[in-house]
């Protein structure tokens, strides 16, 4: 956990349990935790003839790239992708279907290395659970992620329409049903 | 797919999915409560909770998700995540650990969720009768406890189909009230 250009060394202390992380004093975040299917490299993009060139993606000034991943840590940085925000205008259930739109196949719209892999990724329908799974980011950051990229048009998030309140309607248990048998 | 640790949630997925079984993450502050809360505030510690999630196709446009519940009961707020907007739930027991399925029961009671009871049969021997641990776990009568093999698709195609089928019922009998 030699990771000094990205935490102060006693931001660790008593950090000996594991999966337990002090936040305090995070830099700039992968993009994807560990084994992470990460499509594309940051900021390079492809050109007229097939060659990349380096492109600033439209974010704040960043670090330096970040470290090859290790395995402390790496679940807490992507929360600085988010700018610390937790939440998305979409209250998305984990199962929530997500599909790349027209634009988002479009490599010139999705310009963040972690709109473009949820683009590359939805390109067959997921659960924002998929993604996350997929992208080894946590939920949340993945929620907001998606929030991000519908409200810009990147993705559609697919509601199943047969949902009164928090329960299943019946003409929805029906078709489950039905389905299930059909195995 | 709810129960102890162990007793073979992520099994039970992985024999009706038709995606190896994934595994996401939510990362809590260990003070939040039912959300994932890193509103850069100094000197929070996180964990990480994982849950396996498996994915079954039943038509071209519907998809059934099939989550493992975190087996750690300080997890449980993120189980009010899950149980909004899922059909049921199947609290798998092992026989011989039968009080680990006691809080999954406890919650889905409270939370009003829809459940059944499956009683994994390891080795395919039943070590208690299916009444014995209806009375153990004092559940009511109208909870389907039933027998299954995890390990087995078509024993799994079976449950889930108990499991809708009791949503339904108990779905009607409270619109009736």
């Amino acid at each position: 956990m030699a990771d000094g250009e990205f935490y102060e060394p006693a931001d660790h202390a008593g950090s000996d349990i594991p999966n337990r992380f002090d936040i305090s004093g995070y830099r700039s975040g992968l993009f994807g935790g560990p084994g992470a299917d990460l499509f594309g490299e940051p900021g390079l993009v492809a050109n007229d003839r097939g060659s990349t060139t380096w492109q600033r993606p439209a974010i704040p000034p960043q670090q330096a790239p970040p470290d090859p991943v290790t395995e402390t840590g790496s679940l807490v940085r992507p929360y600085t992708r988010t700018g610390g925000r937790t939440r998305s205008d979409y209250d998305l259930a984990i199962e929530a279907l997500v599909s790349t739109s027209d634009r988002g196949w479009d490599v010139e719209e999705a310009l963040l290395p972690e709109h473009r892999s949820i683009c590359d990724l939805c390109m067959d329908t997921r659960s924002v659970a998929e993604v996350a799974a997929h992208l080894r980011l946590p939920l949340g950051v993945v929620r907001v992620l998606i929030g991000d990229m519908a409200g810009m048009g990147l993705v559609v998030i697919h509601s199943s329409g047969m949902v009164v309140g928090d329960r299943p309607s019946m003409d929805f248990l029906e078709r489950v049903l039905s389905g299930l048998r059909r195995l | 797919m709810a129960g102890g640790f162990g007793v073979g949630k992520t099994t039970l997925v992985g024999s009706v999915s038709e995606i190896v079984p994934l595994t996401t993450e939510a990362v809590m502050t260990d003070a939040s409560i039912g959300h994932d809360d890193l509103s850069a505030t100094p000197n929070k510690t996180t964990t990480t909770v994982a849950m396996d999630f498996g994915r079954l196709s039943l038509d071209s446009d519907l998809i059934l998700y099939l989550f493992g519940t975190p087996g750690q009961h300080r997890f449980w707020f993120m189980w009010d995540d899950l149980v909004r907007g899922a059909i049921g739930a199947v609290v798998l027991v092992d026989t011989r650990r039968l009080a680990d399925a006691f809080a999954a029961i406890d919650f889905f009671d409270d939370r009003r969720l829809p459940y059944i009871v499956a009683i994994n049969r390891f080795e395919g021997v039943l070590h208690h009768r299916v009444n014995d641990v209806r009375e153990a776990l004092t559940i009511d009568q109208s909870v389907p406890v039933v027998t299954c093999d995890a390990r087995n698709r078509e024993s799994t195609k079976q449950i889930l189909i108990t499991l809708v089928e009791h949503a339904m019922r108990q779905q009607r009998a409270t619109v009736r009230v």
